[in-house]
């Protein structure tokens, strides 16, 4: 057992005073514990004058049991001391609860929602994960071209506009080479885009009402007659889906009347659509 | 209140303030009794619903070792800072989670941080000079030399004395809170007192 094993033992009650000393005499622990080399020099001077005076051969025995037994004394007095101040009573007076109660500020009780932070914890962790993945899939091109979908059909909603595919107006029906129609790969090989950029018999189906009847476009494209023949057949069928009414008289370049609604393009279908950072622009 | 079960509520309803001013050694039993069987925890658990009346059970059972460890660093000043831990404890309550230490472990932790912020403000406010003596107002001479040696000890060791001897824990549970074994802290406990043993010498 170390000295501390002994002290523990004493503190505990199993020693008493005399058998610690002895026990720490027997074996000389003083000596190799660090914190009693205090020890050792209070054992130098106490030998200092007997030496002197020749009578080390007698006294060292009891000086070393001295000191030992010294250091070791007020080491349990401290200890003891400490105890006591630890345990001796605190004057109290309720009124110090009292005053402190009412300084006290009300606490809204704890059974929230949430549990009190422990299921508060896992949801705001759970949310921060899916905002994370969303974030993270919203750059991929696929992705945001789907949100943009959805968000043309937010707008719809939020405008009362009438549902895409369902109600058509003349106005969103065109022909081919028409302008604002968009053929990708002509049956020709040509990669021209025969229909133009332009949208002149629509504006885009956002609810004001403002089409262009007569706009700008370009019905010729930027055709590139000679340029590499493309193998691959055309994905956009050709022949418009919807018979083109009879009061439609003529070619788009020609003045019409103004369309009653706005012309909304249906999902899937390129012709006119805004591009990404246009919706973005406008959201 | 009533309605609520716990088999330790009564041993500390005993605990009145007649009581705990003047500690027995049995009364003090019946406290170890009341900490192990959670009772504490249940006065807690109560207290953070709001229950004032359980969070004056706590007051009146851990004030005294609050006060002893606040007189220690600050004398006189003392009592201010008891009423500002317990205040501090009331409002950030929901944040203590029983661990299997004692609660005033936890009222340790914030006692530690209200008398490092008092003698800051006192430190800006009056010269260090002038500490001692708001020390002398309260405690005798031998008191004073006693405490201010305890000032010196190296943190590791203050601690183990402060939660030891004024704090009333065990070696187990100051083991528990400063993350080490027994050992280690019935080691730094007399290294500590021989070292205060070798303050007080000197200054003798």
């Amino acid at each position: 057992m170390s000295l501390h094993d002994d002290l523990a033992s004493w503190e505990a009650g199993e020693l008493s005073r005399e058998e610690l000393f002895a026990s720490c005499v027997a074996s000389d622990k003083n000596l190799a514990e660090p914190w009693e080399k205090n020890l050792e020099k209070n054992l130098e001077n106490n030998l200092a004058e007997p030496w002197e005076k020749n009578l080390e051969n007698n006294l060292v025995p009891s000086a070393d049991k001295d000191a030992i037994r010294l250091a070791l004394t007020k080491m349990l007095d401290l200890h003891e001391r400490l105890t006591e101040i630890g345990n001796e009573p605190v004057p109290y007076h309720e009124a110090d609860w009292e005053q402190l109660r009412a300084s006290l500020p009300d606490r809204l009780q704890r059974r929230r929602i949430f549990g009190g932070g422990r299921l508060a914890r896992p949801l705001i962790a759970a949310s921060m994960v899916v905002g994370l993945t969303a974030g993270a899939a919203a750059a991929s091109p696929t992705v945001r071209e789907h949100m943009v979908s959805i968000w043309h059909g937010i707008q719809h909603l939020a405008t009362s506009d009438p549902i895409p595919g369902e109600r058509q107006t003349p106005a969103t029906v065109t022909s081919p080479g028409a302008p604002g129609h968009q053929v990708n790969g002509g049956p020709d090989g040509t990669t021209g885009n025969s229909g133009g950029q332009g949208d002149p018999g629509a504006n885009h189906g956002h609810g004001n009402g403002t089409a262009n009847p007569g706009g700008t476009a370009n019905p010729g494209g930027p055709a590139n007659p000679g340029g590499p023949a493309n193998p691959v057949p055309p994905t956009v069928p050709v022949p418009p889906t919807v018979p083109v009414p009879p009061t439609d008289p003529g070619p788009p370049t020609v003045p019409g009347p103004p369309p009653t609604e706005t012309a909304i393009p249906k999902r899937g279908d390129n012709t006119g659509r805004p591009s990404t950072s246009q919706v973005l622009s406008r959201a | 209140m009533s309605a609520r079960k716990g088999p330790a509520l009564s041993l500390v309803k005993f605990q009145d303030a007649a009581n705990i001013s003047g500690l027995q050694p049995d009364i003090q039993v019946t406290i170890g009794d009341v900490r192990s069987l959670d009772a504490v925890a249940r006065l807690v658990e109560w207290a953070k619903d709001g229950d004032k009346d359980a969070f004056g059970q706590i007051f009146r059972l851990h004030r005294d070792a609050i006060l002893r460890f606040a007189r220690l660093r600050l004398g006189a000043e003392a009592d201010d800072v008891v009423s500002e831990v317990f205040t501090r404890a009331w409002i950030t309550l929901n944040r203590y989670e029983y661990t299997g230490l004692p609660f005033v472990a936890w009222l340790y932790g914030i006692a530690r941080h209200v008398v490092a912020d008092e003698l800051t403000r006192q430190s800006r406010t009056q010269p260090k000079a002038d500490l001692p003596e708001s020390l002398s107002r309260w405690a005798e001479d031998d008191r004073i030399d006693l405490f201010e040696a305890i000032e010196k000890l190296p943190t590791e060791q203050r601690q183990v004395i402060e939660m030891k001897y004024f704090m009333g824990m065990r070696n187990a549970e100051v083991a528990d809170v400063l993350n080490t074994s027994v050992n280690a802290v019935n080691g730094r406990q007399w290294r500590a007192l021989a070292a205060l043993r070798d303050q007080l010498g000197e200054q003798s």
